[in-house]
């Protein structure tokens, strides 16, 4: 069983948050994943190619998953190519409704939970997600979401590799920053 | 110079390697935990079938790093260089050590250069669904009393050895082992060099320390630890000299690259095997895991040690054990320590080391090691002995 082990997942990513129409990503951001496998097994995965794009009704987080990386070399080969195949899926998306969005008139804290569509592996679904971050006077908001993804249910096979078998069951976090316009 | 009197010559200090490979430092990998690459699932010792696998990815020294990115395990990962496959539910391996070790002191004493064969084992685990059973025998040169099975003249040299044997079950998706037989005390860091103080004093190596008992361990995804009841080390007699009582350790993650622990143990022997007396033993402390960049992991264990004997005597003192592994290029370390520690409270200052290691993962399953040590003892009522060693070492892991 030659399979890797891998993660895959990771590419599922990403979750999205809060954004507002006209809004521009600002600054540094990072999409990650987390996966559990047998005995304490753990496993964290990483990009920083997230971008917010904002057509006035919906925000839309877009993750390129080409360089998601879990620190080990063979894994990412495996993750990407064999279990995200990201060459057919290069990106993963969450969509979310603007008017489900609690966002704040001026400077203060955002905190909420919605729903938002959710694309992986070719696959999209409804799926709901946690939000929550602050902005400032300088109309900058920092934002973090959250949610659990079963990227069995994305069409994306089971990691299995050398007796370590990947958890289905990943908790997906976008981490970014948007600047009022 | 025969076989025999090659394998019988070491050093003066009982100086020898750990017989098995534990890799604390892999904290900076993210892996808090052990059991996903060892078989015993608080660490050290044998691999498992994907412990070979990151031995040789994460582990090893590649001329072209590049060739760790490709799609497939190289076959050169698997039992003897990937030459024989096994059956899924069997994991058989090798441990071969051997070298030689270089020894001085300041008053110029010393053990000179001398030949040195440090382990020869087998390793050998089974594991059928819930059920597990390792064993690792093998032959022991010099000073492996504890471990001995049979010997010549019942001495601790040229021996029949077995490290440990445990039979056990696993439950919850793995992360509780229950299991019975001779097993590495859990206790404080897991590191490599039996001979610091850290792990001579407290008597918790992996080399020859084991105790037969029944223990608990559980790899969760926020802690681990483990808790073992000593039941005594039945490969030494008479009964007198069996430690009983329990150890255990408990460790936190903070983060992937950061964990923090805490160690206990307590025993009591009618004849303890250094003193020859009755005495109840104990050891405290806590412990530290840190990578705080890539190529950076820093170890540290501090530990307090109470000694009571049956006369109405105490002892007291301590030991700590700070460790870097630098990992500039992966695969080759440079690993300084610093050590200090002592039993009795009543002497005056305690004894002190230094250690500059170098490690090289040449080849796969390949490490070459040279290991200098500077050691200042400061025996109750003699003058202070400085003790230089040097140990170079060839390690195969089959």
């Amino acid at each position: 069983m030659r399979l890797i082990t891998s993660l895959a997942l990771a590419g599922s990513l990403l979750c999205a948050t809060a954004a507002f129409a006209g809004w521009t990503k600002s600054g540094a951001a990072e999409a990650s994943f987390k996966a559990k496998g047998p005995g304490g097994f753990k496993m964290e995965g990483k990009t920083t190619a997230l971008d917010v794009a904002d057509d006035g009704k919906a925000v839309k987080v877009v993750v390129t998953l080409k360089d998601l990386s879990t620190g080990i070399a063979l894994r990412d080969t495996h993750m990407r190519d064999k279990y995200l195949e990201v060459a057919k899926f290069p990106t993963t998306t969450l969509v979310v409704p603007i008017a489900s969005l609690k966002i704040p008139a001026a400077a203060g804290a955002i905190e909420g939970e919605t729903k938002g569509t959710y694309t992986l592996h070719g696959v999209t679904k409804e799926l709901p997600f946690k939000y929550k971050g602050a902005c400032g006077a300088d109309g900058v908001c920092k934002v973090d979401g959250e949610m659990d993804v079963n990227f069995k249910e994305f069409g994306i096979s089971v990691p299995s590799y050398l007796g370590i078998t990947v958890k289905p069951d990943l908790v997906v976090n976008a981490a970014f920053n948007v600047k009022r316009p | 110079m025969n076989l025999r009197s090659l394998f019988v010559a070491v050093v003066a200090t009982g100086f020898a390697s750990s017989a098995a490979n534990a890799f604390p430092t892999m904290v900076r990998h993210g892996y808090a935990s052990c059991q996903a690459c060892h078989v015993d699932p608080s660490g050290g010792g044998q691999l498992s079938l994907y412990g070979r696998a990151q031995a040789d990815l994460l582990v090893g020294w590649h001329f072209d790093p590049k060739s760790t990115e490709e799609g497939e395990l190289s076959p050169t990962t698997g039992f003897l260089f990937g030459l024989l496959d096994m059956p899924e539910f069997l994991n058989v391996s090798g441990n071969l050590r051997g070298g030689a070790l270089y020894n001085t002191t300041t008053q110029g004493g010393g053990a000179g250069l001398r030949p040195l064969l440090m382990a020869a084992d087998v390793y050998a685990t089974v594991n059928v669904d819930w059920f597990v059973a390792h064993a690792a025998v093998g032959y022991g040169a010099r000073a492996v009393g504890p471990a001995v099975v049979i010997s010549d003249k019942s001495g601790p040299d040229n021996a029949l050895i077995a490290r440990e044997f445990w039979a056990g079950a696993r439950f919850v998706d793995d992360q509780l082992t229950v299991r019975a037989g001779r097993i590495p005390t859990p206790f404080g860091l897991r590191n490599n060099e039996h001979t610091s103080l850290v792990r001579s004093l407290t008597r918790t190596d992996t080399n020859v320390q084991q105790q037969t008992g029944i223990a608990a361990a559980w790899n969760g995804e926020a802690w681990r630890g483990e808790l073992m009841v000593m039941l005594g080390n039945y490969q030494i007699r008479p009964d007198a000299f069996r430690e009983r009582g329990a150890v255990g350790f408990f460790e936190l993650a903070l983060a992937p690259e950061f964990t923090i622990g805490a160690s206990s143990l307590v025993s009591w022997a009618a004849a303890d095997l250094d003193a020859g007396v009755p005495l109840l033993r104990q050891a405290h402390g806590a412990f530290v895991r840190y990578a705080p960049l890539p190529w950076l992991a820093l170890l540290g264990e501090a530990d307090a040690i109470i000694n009571y004997s049956d006369e109405n005597t105490w002892g007291a003192g301590g030991v700590v054990w700070l460790q870097a592994d630098v990992e500039a290029i992966q695969g080759i370390h440079i690993i300084p320590a610093l050590e200090a520690g002592q039993i009795d409270s009543t002497r005056a200052v305690p004894d002190v080391g230094a250690w500059l290691s170098l490690s090289w993962f040449a080849l796969p399953h390949t490490e070459l090691r040279l290991d200098t040590i500077y050691r200042q003892i400061s025996p109750k009522g003699a003058e202070s002995l400085g003790v230089v060693t040097a140990l170079a070492q060839v390690h195969l892991f089959l």
